[in-house]
């Protein structure tokens, strides 16, 4: 009946009528790092919210380890949740806060510290044990809230945007140490987040969601290098598209015409025939400057309209004949030659690197 | 199984915590407002004398006005002291908003039995006015400036005051005030800056001030009566005297509704012109429950619904603001300071606007303040400066069965009250912040009324039913009059602190296995338990100083404080009224002093949701 260890079946979530989970169904191995991963409003926090019990779907069912948890109370369903803003409980110590889910489960006080201090030491917060939530910084109350959630050794982990609030440096850094204890106990995530630098970083496999509907479930390479759909090309990474009509297809290539005279070879799909309009994304990083790529077959002449850059490396915006835009990114190596506004630029990409979306 | 628990979880039936108030609300509250009005039309067939004896003669029409002029001089003058104040507190600093919120609360929690006689004090034949003209030969006979109209107007804007300057506060607070700023920095003048930028930002305030001032003053019975004289009779002593006096229940009765309609009426009429309803929004799904009309109701229903909706949530910001403004519980009671005060305020510092501030500060503490010395006095009469110095008045309540029992039987009622009043609303509460149905902000709307209507019908209608079931003069008739008033209060701030409370802390605590009643109490209560303190604070407070009801209600074996000080008051004006009133002063002061520390250590632990984000 359920194929993952976590398996979504057709779950549906309206709000007064207008659907904000749409018929999701997905699986997750025991201990698999999935991430869903979406803008604001897209459903991926309700999703989550009804894995944990706090919301329930309207259509669907949600099986945990071979059982319908559906409608599980969220107390009985043994999985850990991590919150946005940690809601560590204010009244309470560290200790405590940890000591939470076993005293619940009556568990004896020996057995308690034991598992509360193991916690904390995993977390590397030995001896924070008697301060109170508000005497810890945002990095330290995060890992209070991990600490907590994982120390009854739930089924399942569930994190919502765990580390929103942090800023990047520390972000960065608790992106692996989460990675690292999830690796460690191996327990099975869920985690929510809107930052795909995040989801790329942390997940085995990433699920972008999109007015409650699942565009596609992936490894982070399998998104970036073949998003199956526009929508995914354009939030996973950056990317240009080039617009054309199809002229040839064979079964190792097909060509497009961008404009007059100004042809790109592209590897086909399965869907493409002659005359159709289709888009290609090209991914900034692979448009190169002519002379670097000797051996691409797409070549042609931008015009610099604007330059974005960030340190790492620079961004040319570059006008191509008949009127379209292509992102080019060039690593700020010794020895870059720097392009200026207005600079008529020879570029080439290989056939591999456009896509047809 | 899984289907069982669905039902389980869908049915949700919190509701049924809201069935312990509403029942209790409707006996022993709407039940007698129906009775007093089946009263005041039958004899015993069905008759309007009743109505038209005080609707068309002159000798009631006179009282009427009496009525409506006191109000409106009463809200010029609050409205008058009030803004410099309120404009004061919600530009200072927090250290020194923190202290002059004090200077305002301390008096408006002081009874105001205690007030009123505090100005008998300073204004009578011998009080402090009187001896300090003739001492500086300015006068050569007293004064006379007590029980008479310009004695009640005085004590009354004295005694209303800080209802104007918490309603004012109230929306100064959301203004931002570095529009000032940036008008000065166009190049207005200060007085083109005041006019054109804070003025027009702070009149919603203004009109919610107003009205709210002119509501209570029409229905207030307790000073005028103290304080005026025969000339300055308004519509609730009339009702009084018909009542006890002359035992006219049908007259009694019917001028206390035509005050009921008379005061709704005027809200009504005034929220048409403030738009009080779009000023208050405290409880947004309440109220627009409330607002909302019923399929098929036309436009009247929804427009008596809005205004009726604007009053209650009036009410309801004026009870949160002054318990946010009596602990500074903006944390817990969720009114945050929404805006950055003027950088550059201080800079433009205006001497008259200071000295104008400390003179009304002044006018709000002192008489509270000089109850002390007088009550250290050895002479027989209240005199100034207080003759020599004795503990004589304090001896001799020590020794006083009788004051001795009033003080017990008060604490006992207040204690009961509160306790009840504390049960009651905190399960309202729950329901209220928790969930929802058809008709909710009705029910919400309901257990706030008593928080409008004034006091005086809430009296006699009680009278009327108690003393046919024989309730009268006894310890429940008094908790059970008491706890009418007292719930609104309770459930208006409980309600608050819960829809303020961080939902995710509960989940969280499901997640973690704890049951819903287990997460409620380990999690949520402990959290929002200062908000309880104080809206047991409240409870306590109003039953301990309410005096309307408890003189209706009680009887010479069922005497409460306020109830004996007001008869004290009324009868012989002794020092010892002083001493009583001293050591009132001083409990308040402690009670509010110990709130104060209780939730310093509260904030210290709740900081962590500010801090972090």
């Amino acid at each position: 009946m359920t194929a993952g260890f976590l398996s979504l079946r057709n779950v549906v979530k309206a709000y007064n009528g207008s659907r904000v989970v749409d018929d999701v169904s997905m699986d997750i191995g025991r201990s698999e790092f999935v991430t869903l991963l979406g803008g604001s409003g897209s459903g991926k926090t309700t999703t989550l919210m009804m894995i944990a019990g706090f919301t329930l779907p309207e259509a669907g069912s949600i099986y945990l380890d071979g059982q319908d948890i559906t409608f599980l109370p969220p107390s009985q369903r043994n999985v850990g949740v991590v919150f946005q803003n940690y809601s560590l409980f204010p009244h309470m110590s560290v200790f405590e806060n940890v000591a939470y889910p076993l005293r619940v489960r009556r568990m004896r006080s020996i057995e308690i510290t034991e598992r509360v201090r193991a916690a904390l030491d995993l977390v590397q917060l030995t001896g924070y044990d008697e301060r109170l939530p508000s005497q810890l910084s945002g990095g330290q109350q995060q890992r209070v809230a991990f600490a907590r959630a994982v120390v009854f050794e739930p089924r399942l982990l569930l994190m919502d945007e765990p580390l929103g609030a942090l800023d990047k440096k520390l972000r960065d850094h608790l992106q692996l140490e989460i990675l690292r204890f999830q690796k460690k106990l191996k327990v099975a995530v869920v985690y929510v987040t809107h930052d795909q630098n995040e989801a790329l970083t942390m997940s085995d496999r990433i699920a972008i969601v999109h007015r409650g509907r699942l565009e596609q479930v992936g490894t982070p390479r399998e998104l970036y290098h073949r998003p199956k759909t526009r929508f995914v090309a354009d939030f996973v990474g950056e990317a240009s598209f080039v617009e054309g009509v199809v002229c040839e297809v064979n079964s190792s290539s097909a060509t497009l015409q961008v404009a007059e005279g100004f042809i790109v070879t592209f590897l086909p799909s399965t869907s493409v025939t002659p005359g159709n309009v289709i888009s290609l994304m090209v991914r900034p990083e692979v448009v190169r400057p002519a002379n670097d790529l000797p051996n691409a077959e797409n070549r042609v002449t931008g015009v610099v309209q604007d330059i974005v850059y960030t340190g790492e490396y620079t961004k040319y915006k570059l006008l191509l004949p008949g009127g379209q835009m292509l992102l080019m990114k060039q690593a700020s190596n010794h020895g870059t030659i720097e392009f200026n506004v207005g600079d008529a630029v020879p570029i080439a990409w290989s056939v591999k690197d456009g896509r047809h979306v | 199984m899984a289907k069982t628990v669905t039902l389980e979880r869908r049915r949700d039936l919190r509701w049924v915590l809201l069935l312990p108030i509403t029942l209790f609300l409707a006996v022993f509250y709407a039940v007698p407002l129906l009775r007093m009005l089946e009263l005041s039309l039958f004899d015993p067939d069905f008759t309007l004398k009743n109505y038209i004896a005080p609707l068309t003669s002159p000798v009631y029409a006179r009282i009427l006005w009496n009525t409506v002029w006191l109000g409106i001089v009463v809200t010029s003058g609050c409205l008058l002291l009030g803004y410099p104040v309120a404009f004061l507190l919600a530009t200072s600093a927090a250290r020194t908003r923190h202290f002059l919120m004090i200077a305002v609360v301390l008096p408006y929690f002081t009874s105001i039995l205690v007030r009123s006689y505090a100005w008998l004090v300073i204004l009578g034949r011998h009080g402090l006015v009187n001896e300090a003209l003739s001492a500086l030969k300015m006068t050569s006979q007293p004064l006379k400036i007590i029980y008479n109209t310009p004695g009640v107007v005085i004590s009354m804007i004295h005694i209303l005051l800080p209802v104007m300057i918490f309603a004012l506060y109230s929306v100064m607070q959301g203004v931002d005030w570095r529009l000032g700023n940036i008008s000065s920095s166009l190049g207005a003048t200060r007085t083109h800056t005041f006019f054109r930028v804070y003025l027009p930002l702070s009149l919603p305030g203004i009109g919610a001030g107003c009205v709210l001032v002119f509501i209570f003053s029409v229905g207030f019975y307790v000073t005028p009566a103290l304080v005026g004289g025969l000339q300055d009779t308004i519509l609730p002593m009339l009702i009084a005297t018909q009542i006890n006096e002359l035992l006219n229940w049908g007259l009694g009765s019917a001028l206390a509704i035509i005050l009921l309609v008379f005061t709704l009426v005027l809200f009504l009429a005034l929220n048409r012109v403030f738009r009080l309803d779009q000023i208050w929004s405290v409880n947004h799904a309440a109220a627009a429950a409330a607002t909302r009309s019923p399929p098929g109701g036309g436009l009247v229903f929804r427009m008596v619904g809005t205004a009726f909706s604007a009053l209650l949530r009036g009410a309801e910001a004026i009870v949160l603001m002054i318990g946010s403004g009596a602990s500074h519980f903006g944390r817990i009671v969720h009114i945050p300071r929404r805006t950055p005060r003027p950088h550059s305020l201080e800079g433009q510092s205006n001497t008259a606007f200071y000295v104008c501030n400390g003179l009304i500060l002044f006018f709000l503490l002192a008489p509270i303040v000089l109850i002390v010395p007088v009550s250290f006095t050895s002479s027989l009469y209240l005199q100034f400066p207080p003759q020599g110095f004795s503990l004589r008045w304090y001896q001799e309540l020590w020794d006083s069965p009788v004051w001795l029992n009033a003080t017990y039987l008060s604490v006992r009622v207040a204690l009961t009250t509160m306790t009840l009043a504390v049960v009651l609303g905190t399960l309202a509460g729950v329901a209220f912040s928790r969930t929802t149905f058809r008709g909710i902000g009705y029910v919400y709307a309901f257990i706030l009324t008593p928080l409008i209507v004034p006091v005086i019908v809430i009296a006699v209608a009680l009278y009327a039913l108690f003393s046919q079931i024989g309730l009268i003069g006894t310890f429940w008739a008094l908790v059970l009059g008491h706890l009418i008033g007292a719930c609104p209060l309770v459930t208006v701030l409980v309600t608050a602190a819960l829809r303020g409370f961080d939902l995710k802390l509960e989940q969280a605590a499901l997640s973690l296995g704890a049951s819903p009643l287990r997460a409620f109490l380990q999690i949520t209560l402990p959290i929002t338990a200062p908000a309880i303190v104080v809206a047991a604070f409240f409870a306590f407070m109003y039953s301990f100083d309410e005096v309307v009801i408890a003189s209706f209600l009680g009887s010479i074996n069922a005497e409460t404080l306020p109830k004996k000080m007001w008869e004290g008051v009324r009868l012989e004006i002794k020092p010892h009224l002083a001493a009583i009133s001293s050591l009132l002063v001083g409990f308040t002061a402690l009670v509010l002093v110990f709130i104060e520390l209780a939730q310093r250590r509260q904030r210290s632990v709740i900081h962590q949701e500010g801090g972090s984000v």
